[in-house]
């Protein structure tokens, strides 16, 4: 048996079972890590010496029949934008490159609770910035399938580290899709919850109305179990929602009889690859067969949505961005030189150019004349995009959409062009600028054996009728 | 043509930012090419799409003209503090100002969404906590003396 390639609630039952340790799990993944890593690159740092004495404390719990967090034993990655007190915390930012989190974050200190081990950080697009994980400024995360393309973003890191089986369970976050298309190039289950689900205390903020936490699993089991240990409210997180967190597992099985599935016009474009479509298509199909109701719908505002998060979250992310003055913390500029002028260099030369190139675009529309312009413009064409969602979530239960309009693209091939890039995310931003929560889940491979991603939408706090659905169509594809 | 060089030294300024020529060059196509697409966003609002109107909002008015670019260099050149807080004010009057010309065009009085929950203030019992991270933090500092983060003299 190979450890690290279980499903975390298998792993779970054998170390209950007292068949694998915790510590036999962890030294299977670091062993993975050794092996392929190097190719790969999903991490930017490694906990091997926490990991190995939280592991041994687990164990002794285990074996005095102590009781256990949820997720004993279970080696976890975790996105490099969330703090780890006294780990290393660099959003693979040059900026950030020596910053020891003071801290731990809200999801950290759930999942410590959980006895979950953390075995390292993982590589991601500076600041979240990207769908490729090619902006990070430590080095470029290869997608598992195929060392050729990259992984998506900006949780790249952790979407690879989970399909290399350099992990067994991973959190990433997610503002314009930064779980779910990394997950649906990689061939893995991304969710990005409801807004205020999961406390956002102690991630590194880039677009705080649109960020939030989320897991990267191998399986929707594994979705549901994690989803279950980070969710929650949080006084140290304002927007935190105060409703209680079901048992996610409980509605695996319900099934989809009756369910009626939203198939909106707007997601089928034109230019998207025809193998995407089509493998959308057949999981629509699949879904029928089991007894879903299926309709077309309409989210109208839909072309609208990456106008309005490139100029919502570059205005959040300009504002966020401005405590890095090399003051408080992280890089500063080198010589003797005025602060004023300590402050520009320091942040020429920490910032990478797309944090740089987004920085300036929020200050643009930030700036006196051009808020009404394009900010003030942007928030209520967010209203539409949100009433969007209202209207349809009146007609049916859940809305099956393709995560992306393409497979995991070569290394370098959006490099030059930054709207390319951001048009990657065309299928998922909608999701954040509503706040509503979505998955997504592989649904086959193309031709050249690159996966599709299944995109399944819900109402606000409505995550459950995503992993019943997400489960349904998972359990009836099993080969 | 949306944004020149000039304007994008005046972004630079706004934003602290040192671009070096390289940088500038690549980045003044990348945010037209972005802007022009994000004018996208200005064709709701129950406003007509005109040719013209776009034109006006890709090159004319929405462009930043050379004599903002030299007022805001030369508020910039002076103390940061005190120059964000009057940029700030003036900020504000000419985004009330704007306003008011765009309402003449924006009659459908769409409210716009800050925040997708709904956010109220909660407030914290106000007593005495115990914070042990001090040092931590401190010891992030690129400089610190007595306990304080230390940077260049400020005031001559």
């Amino acid at each position: 048996m190979q450890i690290n390639k279980l499903t975390a609630h298998q792993l779970k039952d054998l170390i209950s079972k007292k068949e694998i340790s915790a510590e036999e799990a962890i030294t299977a993944v670091y062993n993975r890590i050794e092996e392929t890593d190097k190719d790969i690159c999903a991490y930017v740092s490694l906990t091997k010496e926490k990991a190995f004495l939280k592991a041994k404390a687990v164990d002794k719990k285990i074996k005095n029949g102590e009781p256990v967090g949820n997720l004993a034993g279970i080696p976890i990655a975790i996105k490099d934008n969330m703090c780890i007190k006294d780990d290393k915390t660099t959003c693979s930012s040059k900026i950030l490159e020596n910053f020891v989190a003071p801290y731990n974050a809200t999801v950290i200190e759930k999942l410590q609770a959980a006895d979950a081990i953390f075995i390292g950080k993982t590589n991601m697009d500076e600041f979240a910035m990207g769908s490729s994980t090619e902006n990070s400024s430590v080095k470029t995360t290869k997608n598992p399938c195929d060392l050729t393309r990259v992984p998506g973003g900006s949780s790249g890191g952790s979407a690879a580290a989970v399909a290399g089986d350099e992990a067994i369970l991973a959190i990433g976050s997610d503002t314009g899709g930064s779980i779910r298309q990394p997950a649906a190039c990689c061939g893995v289950v991304g969710m990005k919850p409801t807004y205020g689900r999961v406390s956002r205390y102690g991630l590194v903020a880039f677009a705080s109305s649109l960020d939030q936490i989320g897991p990267l699993t191998k399986d929707v089991t594994d979705s549901a179990l994690l989803l279950n240990e980070i969710s929650g409210y949080d006084k140290k997180d304002s927007t935190s929602i105060n409703v209680s967190v079901p048992d996610y597992t409980d509605c695996l099985t319900k099934g989809v009889k009756g369910l009626k599935i939203g198939i909106p016009r707007e997601y089928f474009i034109e230019g998207m690859n025809p193998e995407v479509k089509s493998a959308v298509e057949k999981a629509i199909k699949l879904l029928e067969g089991l007894g879903a109701k299926t309709r077309e719908v309409s989210l109208p505002h839909t072309e609208y949505a990456i106008a309005v998060y490139y100029l919502i979250a570059t205005a959040e992310a300009s504002a966020n961005l401005a405590r890095y003055d090399g003051v408080k913390y992280g890089y500063r500029t080198p010589g003797d030189v005025s602060l004023l002028d300590m402050y520009k260099k320091t942040r020429g030369e920490g910032f990478g150019a797309e944090v740089k190139r987004r920085i300036m675009l929020g200050t643009y529309v930030l700036s006196s004349g051009y808020y009404d312009a394009y900010y003030l413009k942007a928030q209520k064409v967010r209203t539409k995009i949100v009433e969007d969602f209202n209207n349809v979530f009146n007609q049916v239960d859940v809305i099956i959409t393709p995560t992306a309009p393409t497979t995991a693209f070569k290394i370098g091939e959006k490099m030059a062009d930054p709207l390319q890039m951001y048009l990657s995310d065309i299928f998922t931003i909608s999701v954040n600028l509503a706040g509503i929560p979505a998955i997504s889940i592989p649904c086959g491979l193309t031709g050249e054996g690159l996966p599709v991603g299944l995109q399944i939408l819900a109402p606000p706090l409505q995550e459950e009728r995503i992993l019943t659905t997400a489960y349904s169509y998972e359990q009836n594809t099993k080969k | 043509m949306g944004t020149t060089l000039k304007d994008i030294n005046y972004i630079m300024k706004l934003a602290r930012l040192e671009l070096n020529e390289l940088e500038k060059e690549k980045d003044t196509p990348d945010l037209n090419h972005i802007l022009f697409y994000l004018n996208k966003a200005g064709e709701l609002n129950g406003k007509d799409v005109k040719s013209e109107e776009t034109e006006e909002i890709k090159g004319g008015e929405m462009g930043i003209t050379e004599k903002e670019v030299d007022y805001i260099a030369e508020l910039a050149r002076l103390q940061l503090n005190k120059i964000e807080r009057d940029q700030y004010t003036n900020d504000l009057n000419q985004i009330l100002s704007y306003v008011d010309k765009l309402n003449e065009l924006n009659t459908n009085g769409i409210d716009p969404t800050t925040h997708v929950v709904e956010l109220t203030n909660i407030l914290r019992k106000d007593r005495e906590e115990p914070s042990s991270v001090q040092g931590k933090i401190l010891n992030n500092a690129p400089e610190i003396e007595n306990g304080c983060f230390k940077v260049k003299k400020i005031i001559e």
